[in-house]
């Protein structure tokens, strides 16, 4: 019995040791973001994704360095915050976001939950704490007949851009736009998926948000070297979220807000 | 980071050797069996999935008062700790054996109050605390394969932040019994 005790207590040292020893260590300060706001589809967090609600509870945290974020436009032209192609795959409405009006899109109801599909302009600003970086991720620009100005998109986020506490950057993929935001003096990101893509995609934009799977270490030191910008993303477990701080990118995007605080600290 | 690591290595070896220094009596007085035991605690290792990650520890049972069981518990969240940092569960909870004169099988229904501490950074923490509701499934005599579901309510408290949710914690373990006479 005593050998049995002593071997099982010799395992269980070994494992601390081993989850101890295996940790992530983010020494090259690589700025850590939450992506959707609260984590993309992360069943452990107490809010959904891109919801008024997850919003207030990541601005909480002074500490955090900053958040990214999905928005389309209604069929009113005013943005949502929603990640998805379709309203059905997640939500009791139907269609795309482009597709529905403002007064259809405010009875929509998120399935797990009675939380409502948030309106960007509805985000409560008094309550931010500290200052932070803001992603806006302008998704599915043309899906529909709809027109998208310039104009438009920084009416619609003038309150975050113009808040002191926010240093706001664009994601939009649509080069028309990117280009006409740059002109006004917005600084514009867009999604690759590969690094081909990215050498190959118009040098207006200041960096690039691609998954931690689709870009090697020298691809991110060759990107960093020309002075542009990326952020890393799909990282769920810790040994990924090693493996793509070790790559030295602008910075990553974690899926829990808590996760964020303390690797950034 | 290297005092984490040596605080989390220390916590369990003090843990285990006072599990081995009571063992020892046991070899000692070996004249016990578990019919004739009026008193048993049991030391699990188990792993839990919790809403708030998944954890792994210790966990201590001892029957009080005929089926009444009290449980302590103390984990750490394995993801906080391939971040460098000790998340601990604590939990304490209260059960009543509904198979008391069966000794391969128990069935325990029971209460379990458990606070989770997050230590974020220097300034900022962020503690659960949560009420949960559910059974444990024992089976086995001096050697116990624990299982567990509970379910609940949950409040979490920041600086700037409190948040009401639901919770919940689904375990599984494996326990050794120690006796004892009164």
């Amino acid at each position: 019995m005593y050998s049995c005790i002593r071997d099982s207590t010799i395992s269980i040292g070994l494992m601390f040791l081993l989850f101890s020893c295996n940790t992530v260590n983010n020494e090259s300060q690589v700025e850590v973001y939450t992506h959707a706001v609260t984590g993309l589809y992360n069943p452990q967090s107490h809010f959904v994704d891109n919801t008024r609600e997850g919003f207030e509870y990541a601005m909480s945290f002074e500490e955090l360095e900053g958040i990214e974020m999905d928005v389309q436009f209604s069929q009113d032209s005013t943005l949502w915050m929603f990640h998805d192609v379709f309203l059905e795959e997640r939500t009791s409405g139907e269609g795309r976001i482009c597709e529905r009006t403002d007064e259809y899109l405010s009875q929509v109801e998120f399935e797990n939950g009675n939380i409502s599909l948030s309106k960007l302009k509805d985000l409560d600003l008094s309550i931010v704490q500290g200052s932070k970086k803001l992603f806006i991720d302008v998704k599915y620009i043309g899906s529909c007949a709809q027109v998208v100005t310039a104009q438009r998109l920084i009416q619609e986020c003038n309150e975050l851009i113009t808040h002191p506490s926010f240093d706001v950057f664009f994601i939009i993929n649509d080069t028309l736009l990117a280009s006409e935001m740059i002109s006004l003096g917005y600084t514009v990101w867009s999604d690759a998926y590969s690094f081909e893509e990215i050498e190959l995609s118009s040098s207006i934009y200041s960096g690039w948000f691609v998954r931690n799977a689709d870009l090697t270490n020298d691809e991110v030191g060759l990107i960093t070297s020309a002075n542009k910008s990326i952020i890393l993303y799909e990282m769920y477990s810790t040994g990924s979220i090693r493996k793509a701080i070790e790559k030295s990118p602008t910075g990553v995007l974690v899926e829990e807000v808590k996760e964020a605080v303390l690797l950034s600290d | 980071m290297m005092n984490v690591r040596v605080s989390v290595i220390a916590l369990f070896l003090f843990l285990f050797s006072s599990v081995l220094a009571q063992d020892s009596v046991i070899v000692r007085n070996c004249n016990y069996n578990l019919r004739q035991a009026r008193s048993t605690s049991t030391i699990t290792l188990q792993s839990s999935y919790a809403k708030t990650g998944i954890y792994l520890g210790l966990d201590w049972h001892s029957n009080l008062y005929k089926g009444f069981y009290m449980n302590m518990s103390l984990a750490a969240s394995v993801r906080q700790l391939g971040l460098n940092k000790f998340t601990p569960l604590a939990s304490i909870g209260l059960g009543y054996d509904l198979f008391r004169k069966n000794y391969k099988i128990d069935l325990v229904p029971g209460i379990r109050g458990q606070l989770i501490t997050s230590r974020l950074t220097e300034s900022s923490s962020v503690n659960n605390l949560e009420l949960l509701f559910g059974y444990e499934f024992v089976f086995g005599k001096r050697f116990q394969l624990i299982q567990g579901a509970y379910y609940g309510f949950g409040h979490e408290d920041s600086e700037n932040f409190n948040v009401n949710y639901t919770s919940f914690l689904i375990h599984i373990g494996f326990g050794y019994v120690f006796m004892h006479s009164r």
